[in-house]
């Protein structure tokens, strides 16, 4: 059997598997919006833990994080653990409370939370907006990711297109059948298949260079600077760990923090995920990155994000390099499947029901979340085929984009209530704008990456606005803020 | 602020503060010193590392039994 064809084999049975967890979804899910899209908040710690991390750990992990690690290697791995500590600690801070009034209250998604506190319709609308325009490339980041794993490991045996088609076909079925049933337990699957490969392949690279005292004395000798934990300025490497630190504010992660079934089902998930992303997730990609710099040397820029495929065509045998690319498919797809959900969800409810106050039936409202997560689908693919740029930037900016400006108006809502909507309204469009123009127009000043600017902005406009503005509604400070002061 | 809010944030902080000081370079920086086979840097990551997951463990013993006791209180409520 030739390369192409182990390839396919492997990649088929796993991508039926997918479907046949999807049908399964289908089976068990009720055609309403808070099925649809939370699972009727029934998440237990195993389906909660896994829907987050593998929803986190994107194909970026796989390859671009690998290849950070190969070019910049302890300074890259002690950024990543930093941020990958950091995402459960603010789970901590707004998992409790967060989950609390949207149990309470009912919530679905983070706009009609803020709506509901700061008593508009408005701020919700542009939430919602800046989450899918935020979405969108860290989306096409996932199917480029699993062209190039494709493309790269049967070295062009299987076109990028191709790759990229087989991806989004299969995910957009289940999602579209399955809702977020579909979606957490093909995450519970994709999540443990992805850590465990990445951790075996991680294990093996460096028994191939001669167990850990090997690899570390001869990075020590050869490539020493891999050891220096400041290769990275420091301006970048903050607001990197800003940036994926509060990853829990982004619209698909967010959406997580209200489907638990119980309140200690919070805990033990943050508790949980301390362990499976700052170590789990972390310590193999870096170990595999710096021993790729021994075992295939010589690669250079954007060449360095083929390294794992690289590495496996070279070491493994086809049947199980396959295995690894199924398992970059599934890094990418856990977190692709995730992010299609909740984008539906900004659609349907908070730029179209929500605004324009649509009565329409649970069943017509799940049906038309259906319909759009087929149309986003097509927009997704065509935006991935057209192969924008290197991995990380195009990643990394478009979620600073949304982080900085949803991170203050939660902030308020959950913790200070002085700020009102005017607060909000500047903190999110000062944020958004901040960030893009840092990014774009005036990239990086003063070395400091662009979520930190757009936080720094962000922040003290709203809490400036807050003070002088008015508050939000006596009834919502109460609604809110009442419970909190009880807990 | 309850006082076992303050030890969860207190540690929490000033894990941030002693993981950036090495990001920046400050502590724990040269590659030549090994301690026990482990290089510095490196050992000084795995440390930051565990005391990341104690922050999450002591949010879980000392802060979060009773948010799930008043929670449940809020949420019975309702009914």
């Amino acid at each position: 059997m030739n390369l192409v064809a182990i390839v396919l084999t492997v990649i088929g049975a796993y991508l039926a598997l997918m479907l046949a967890i999807g049908y399964w979804g289908y089976k068990r899910t009720k055609a309403t919006p808070e099925d649809y899209y939370l699972g009727s908040r029934m998440l237990g710690m195993l389906t909660l833990s896994m829907t987050l991390i593998a929803t986190y750990a994107s194909m970026w992990t796989f390859l671009g994080a690998v290849g950070g690690n190969y070019r910049i290697g302890l300074s890259f791995v002690s950024m990543m653990m930093m941020w990958n500590l950091l995402w459960p600690m603010m789970l901590w801070f707004f998992g409790p409370r967060a989950w609390l009034v949207g149990k309470k209250y009912g919530y679905i998604t983070y706009s009609e939370l803020i709506n509901d506190y700061y008593g508009t319709r408005v701020l919700g609308v542009i939430a919602a907006i800046v989450g899918i325009i935020a979405l969108v490339p860290y989306i096409a980041v996932q199917l480029m990711g699993g062209g190039i794993a494709l493309e790269g490991f049967t070295q062009g045996g299987i076109p990028y297109a191709e790759g990229v088609l087989l991806m989004i076909i299969v995910m957009v079925i289940y999602v579209l059948i399955g809702g977020l049933r579909s979606v957490v337990w093909t995450d519970v699957i994709q999540g443990i298949f992805f850590l465990a490969t990445m951790l075996c392949l991680s294990l093996y690279a460096v028994h191939l260079v001669g167990g850990f005292g090997a690899l570390f004395s001869k990075l020590a000798t050869t490539n020493p600077t891999l050891l220096k934990p400041n290769n990275l300025k420091f301006g970048i490497w903050i607001g990197y760990v800003l940036t994926w630190g509060n990853a829990v504010v982004l619209p698909h992660m967010f959406q997580r923090l209200l489907m638990a079934k119980k309140p200690e089902i919070i805990g033990k998930t943050a508790t949980s995920l301390s362990v499976l992303s700052g170590w789990v997730q972390t310590v193999p990609v870096f170990l595999l990155g710096v021993a790729a710099t021994i075992l295939i040397p010589g690669l250079t820029g954007a060449a360095t994000d083929s390294a794992t495929a690289l590495f496996a065509s070279k070491y493994l045998p086809s049947w199980l390099g396959a295995t690894i690319i199924a398992a970059a498919f599934a890094a990418g797809m856990s977190t692709l499947d995730s992010q299609l959900l909740t984008s539906s969800s900004l659609l349907v409810l908070d730029l179209y029901i929500d605004p324009l106050k649509k009565k329409l039936s649970p069943k017509e409202e799940t049906l038309l979340a259906r319909i759009m997560v087929l149309i986003l689908g097509i927009i997704i693919a065509i935006i991935a085929l057209s192969r924008p740029g290197l991995i990380v930037p195009i990643s990394t900016a478009g979620t600073a984009i949304a982080i900085s400006s949803y991170f203050f108006p939660l902030l308020g809502a959950l913790y200070w209530p002085r700020a009102g909507k005017a607060a909000a309204y500047t903190s999110m469009i000062v944020a958004a704008v901040t960030a893009i123009v840092t990014w774009l127009v005036f990239p990086f000043p003063l070395g400091i990456y662009n979520v930190l600017w757009g936080l720094i902005l962000g922040g003290i406009s709203y809490f400036l606005v807050g003070l002088i503005a008015p508050p939000p509604p006596r009834e919502s400070i109460e609604k809110f803020h009442g419970l909190f002061k009880r807990l | 602020m309850r006082k076992e809010s303050y030890v969860v944030v207190l540690s929490t902080l000033l894990w941030f503060i002693a993981f950036a000081l090495q990001g920046a370079g400050i502590v724990a920086a040269d590659p030549r010193i090994f301690i026990g086979g482990i290089p510095l840097p490196l050992l000084y990551l795995l440390i930051m590392g565990v005391w990341g997951v104690i922050n999450s463990l002591l949010a879980y013993y000392l802060w979060a039994p009773r948010f799930y006791k008043r929670a449940y209180e809020i949420l019975e409520e309702r009914e």
